[in-house]
């Protein structure tokens, strides 16, 4: 028993000098004078060989033994470290981490064979090789093999994460804390019984009374307490034997967690502590109420933290993952390593790494030329690839960029083309930018022959969907000849999340804001447009694209929400994921929060419009929306919506800002008419206006003109304007008329005042009401403006289908 | 399965539905609680009551009488919560009453009766005798195993085939 205690810790240290091996023989290799560097990875050697001695693994021992020679001749300085050598000595950590494996996994050996390594390291020892032999493509391709492998097989390894000291034992001493106040609380609680009891009947039967909620806490301090002296021995243990101790201690990650889920809970009886004690009741009741709670959320804060590690721990095997990948690609790489102390959540870390690869792969194989190439395009032989990471707003940001030949847009677009992705006028419509993004469709990027001429793609796709499955985003830029980034943003944690709580049918849900685009509330009865059918599927035009919406209530099968809701106004939120952006309609938006993310039993996690639950401030529990999923619920696919999307509304020209005049009515309200409507403007002195059935009249150009008051079309109240035309008046006064011309008619309409002729730039927002004078509205030179349509307000006026009336001479 | 049925005594939680007495395996059950207020999943199956916050654990709660097809519970009857451990992780039962626990011998159950309907004992691991009745133990794992009902929000009577019945006392 002792003994495999003894081999836990000896795997757990090896684990780390290796990834730490790697590194420094990256680095030996780029400065081969670095002495230190090199006593150091002797050190690390002979440590191992000395241990497997110790517990008789002879194939571990045999191939650190070999590997310590050549390393004794090397600090000798009887020669050189080059190329072959360093990858020699970095096939041996390869076959350590191998047989580590097996004996993590097995507790033995393995049936690993190393005797034809331990024959070349042996032999370069004795002869080594003249620096400037080539380097043979083959080893460093089985180099790289063995890696990939044993990088898949390391994944699942990794069970001890570095705990700052300092947070440790912040954890301990609030425990402490904690655990002290509340036995104060209960005590004063036993001095008054019947303020026990009434509380008691106030919490009702759902509830928890005080003294189980005190004793819950009391019990979880306790148990917080034993994790932590637990730990606390531990550090004593491992003090003695690593310098490096003094900073920090090792602890088990499923420790790490049952802390944190023990805090989760701490957190929420602390919740219902708050609600039971009653503020005004007791006063003393209620400090401490307070400080558990502030303690509480402390406690909670440092927990979290210390799950955080730097992303230096997953960027700490790139040296020798971008040295092993030019040397195959025949390429020159520099790698510029920035911010990778930048903390992230273990799990975040853990679900990024893969994607991370990927995309260096893609730089070094896709991205960067050879370095003949460089030289004719006048760039440096030496390409660079640069990672860099730091925190914004929340958030981790995290930026991978190389100076290599970028993506051509155009043999995107063409690719686009051939594959019938797009169709040509709307590939060529597209912008570079947005052609580029293509490359993240799925079908697009796993061809082969794609990689070739566009430089990158193999399975962006998934690269984006592993991004986004975590709550991040993923963006790229790229410039042809000048090179590519790819710019991503990670949440810090994936157990904590800030997110959009919504309400359906009397129930909240959760959307990771991750997703969350904008929020619209589309009112039937105003100016703001309406929701349209496209092959029964709802649409709704959201600054002149169409935005398909999904019905969440429809969608889980709810009674429809009332009649009476959908007319004054519908919830949509907008969301966007895998470049599909749609609005989900909801009944209620209610506030964004973070929450604790829980994972959905099993039989529940096929249900794709799930992503999980979470428990809210007053203890229920509330479903997490799966924007993923819902966006298969869409009706449209992204095809139907481009080709819908070239589909202008009528009556929008598409070409030029439309000509517009703006004028004003009486009622002070902006209105525009198209100029092309618009025959002339003129003033009619009010004597002039003579009456025909009630209505009024001018004589103009040889007809009878009719006069229509618009503010009787448009929904105002009439004013006097109107029926001022008839009476006496003020002679001098005169009348402003738009004279519109249909067929041979004329016709006027009365506006109190001309404001300006005017582009019409922005989007209209389509009233779309068949026959209603008012066309939209739009924003004309900084205000709202109504944009009139003058075959309808003829219509309106009963004056469309009017014979010309010929006036009498 | 049936010569599986080797322990010597066997000790089963049992509760009501409706009329009818049922029983699980003891050792799969955590703890009894009352019931409380769950909040609704969409698009699972019927027999899925909700998700309900456990001192901050959250737990599947699965109304045992849409589970077997028993009418539907009449409101305002607030059902009891049995926590059980299965296979498919912790859920919570919701039954009617609490009846008992039993210590059962060897001898006082048995196999189903293979003439029953494969449909109709689908969750049955075996009968047992109390004095003058017989009552059926269900299996913990079979009524939690809600794969392919998930999705299917028919009540009770599930297209599927029929599973074997889980041993029950095996070790």
């Amino acid at each position: 028993m002792e003994n495999e205690e003894f081999i836990r810790e000896f795997l757990e240290e090896s684990e780390e000098n290796l990834d730490q091996l790697d590194q420094d023989f990256v680095m030996l290799e780029q400065n081969p004078g670095d002495l230190e560097r090199l006593g150091s990875i002797y050190r690390a050697i002979h440590t191992i060989k000395g241990t497997s001695g110790f517990f008789g693994f002879s194939k571990l021992g045999g191939v650190t033994h070999s590997a310590e020679n050549l390393l004794s001749r090397l600090r000798n300085g009887d020669f050189a470290l080059n190329q072959d050598l360093t990858t020699a000595l970095l096939r041996s950590v390869d076959a350590v981490r191998e047989v580590l494996d097996n004996i993590s996994r097995d507790g033995v050996e393995g049936d690993g064979d190393y005797r034809e390594l331990n024959r070349t390291l042996d032999d370069f020892a004795v002869n080594p090789p003249s620096t400037d032999t080539p380097s043979s493509a083959e080893s460093h391709a089985n180099v790289s093999e063995e890696n990939q492998v044993e990088a898949e097989e390391n994944r699942d390894r990794d069970q001890v994460s570095d705990v700052h000291d300092k947070s440790m034992l912040g954890v301990i001493e609030l425990a402490n804390e904690v655990s002290g106040l509340i036995a104060d609380g209960l005590d004063e609680e036993k001095d008054t019984p019947d303020k026990t009891d009434e509380i008691l009947g106030d919490s009702g039967s759902l509830t928890a009374a005080p003294e189980s909620a005190g004793g819950d806490i009391n019990e979880k301090a306790d148990r917080v307490e034993k994790l932590g002296s637990i730990s606390e021995g531990h550090h004593e243990t491992t003090m003695s034997d690593n310098k490096l101790a003094e900073r920090s201690i090792r602890v088990d990650v499923g420790l790490l967690n049952q802390l944190m889920d023990l805090v989760g809970e701490l957190v929420l009886a602390r919740n219902q502590l708050l609600r039971v004690g009653a503020p005004e009741k007791d006063q003393r009741l209620n400090n401490v109420t307070q400080q558990v709670n502030r303690i509480t959320t402390d406690l909670q804060e440092r927990v979290s933290q210390t799950r955080m590690q730097p992303i230096g721990n997953i960027w700490g095997k790139y040296p020798r993952l971008v040295r092993d990948l030019a040397i195959q690609c025949g390429k020159q790489v520099e790698l510029l390593i920035e911010g990778d102390q930048t903390e992230v959540d273990k799990s975040v870390l853990e679900a990024i790494k893969d994607p991370f690869t990927h995309l260096i792969r893609n730089a070094i194989d896709h991205g960067l030329e050879k370095p003949e190439e460089r030289t004719a395009a006048g760039k440096m032989e030496c390409g660079k690839l640069h990672l860099r990471a730091w925190h914004q707003g929340g958030q981790v940001n995290i930026k991978i960029s190389d100076n290599g030949r970028g993506i051509d847009a155009t043999k995107i677009r063409e690719r686009a083309i051939t594959r019938h992705l797009l169709g040509p006028e709307e590939a060529h419509a597209m912008s570079d930018k947005d052609i580029i993004q293509l490359i993240f469709t799925p079908g697009f990027s796993t061809a082969a022959e794609v990689t070739d001429i566009s430089g990158r793609g193999v399975g962006m796709d998934v690269v984006k969907t592993n991004i986004e499955k975590i709550g991040g985003t993923i963006e790229l830029q790229s410039t042809a000849g000048v090179g590519t980034a790819v710019k991503i943003r990670i949440p810090l944690t994936l157990a904590i999340i800030p997110a959009l709580i919504i309400q359906c049918n009397h129930q909240r849900f959760a959307i990771p804001q991750g997703h969350l685009v904008e929020m619209l509330r589309i009112n039937q009865k105003e100016t703001t447009g309406k929701i349209e059918l496209i092959r029964n599927a709802p649409v709704y035009r959201l600054r002149g694209k169409l935005l398909p919406l999904v019905y969440l209530s429809e969608l889980f099968g709810y009674e429809s929400s009332t009649s009476d809701s959908k007319a004054s106004g519908q919830n949509v939120v907008v969301l966007q994921t895998d470049n599909r952006r749609f609005g989900l309609v909801v009944d209620d938006v209610d506030r964004t929060e973070e929450i604790v993310v829980k994972a959905l039993h099993p039989v529940l996690g096929s249900i794709p419009q799930l992503a999980g639950a979470t428990v809210m401030g007053d203890g229920r529990v509330a479903l997490i929306l799966d924007v993923l999923g819902l966006a298969g619920s869409v009706g449209l696919s992204v095809q139907d919506l481009r080709k819908y999307s070239q589909l202008k509304p009528a009556g929008q020209s598409e070409k030029k800002p439309e000509r517009i005049l703006v004028f004003r009515l009486a009622s002070d309200r902006r209105v525009a008419l198209a100029l092309s409507d618009i025959d002339r403007i003129e003033d009619f002195p009010k004597s002039a206006v003579e009456q025909l059935d009630s209505s009024p009249v001018v004589q103009y150009r040889g007809q009878i003109m009719p006069l229509i008051p618009l503010e009787n079309y448009l929904g105002e109240v009439p004013t006097a304007a109107g029926d001022s035309l008839f009476g006496a008046g003020d002679a001098a006064s005169s009348v402003k008329c738009i004279v519109i011309k249909r067929g041979e008619n004329f016709f006027g309409l009365i506006v109190d005042e001309i404001v300006d002729v005017s582009g019409l730039n922005g989007p209209v927002r389509d009233k779309n009401t068949v026959g209603h004078p008012i066309r939209g509205a739009a924003v004309v030179d900084g205000k709202v403006t109504d944009i009139l349509d003058a075959g309808a307000v003829l219509e309106a006026a009963g004056l469309q289908n009017q014979q010309p009336v010929g006036a009498a001479t | 399965m049936n010569q599986n049925i080797v322990d010597p005594s066997l000790q089963v939680c049992a509760f009501r539905l409706g009329t009818d007495l049922f029983a699980i395996d003891l050792k799969f059950v955590q703890e009894v609680f009352r019931y409380q207020e769950c909040t609704p999943v969409p698009l699972s199956s019927r027999s899925v009551k909700g998700l309900l916050n456990l001192r901050g654990q959250i737990v599947m709660a699965i109304d045992l009488r849409e589970r077997l097809g028993i009418a539907t519970r009449v409101e305002g009857k607030t059902p009891i919560s049995i926590l059980v451990r299965s296979q498919n992780g912790a859920m919570c039962f919701l039954v009617d009453e609490l009846f008992d626990i039993i210590t059962l011998e060897s001898e006082q159950y048995e196999p189903i009766p293979e003439t029953l309907d494969s449909e109709e004992r689908r969750h049955d691991s075996a009968c047992f005798k109390l004095e003058n009745d017989l009552r059926t133990l269900l299996d913990v794992h079979s009524l939690g195993d809600l794969e392919g009902s998930v999705l299917n929000s028919q009540v009770g009577k599930l297209n599927r085939l029929p599973r074997q019945p889980h041993e029950a006392g095996a070790t």
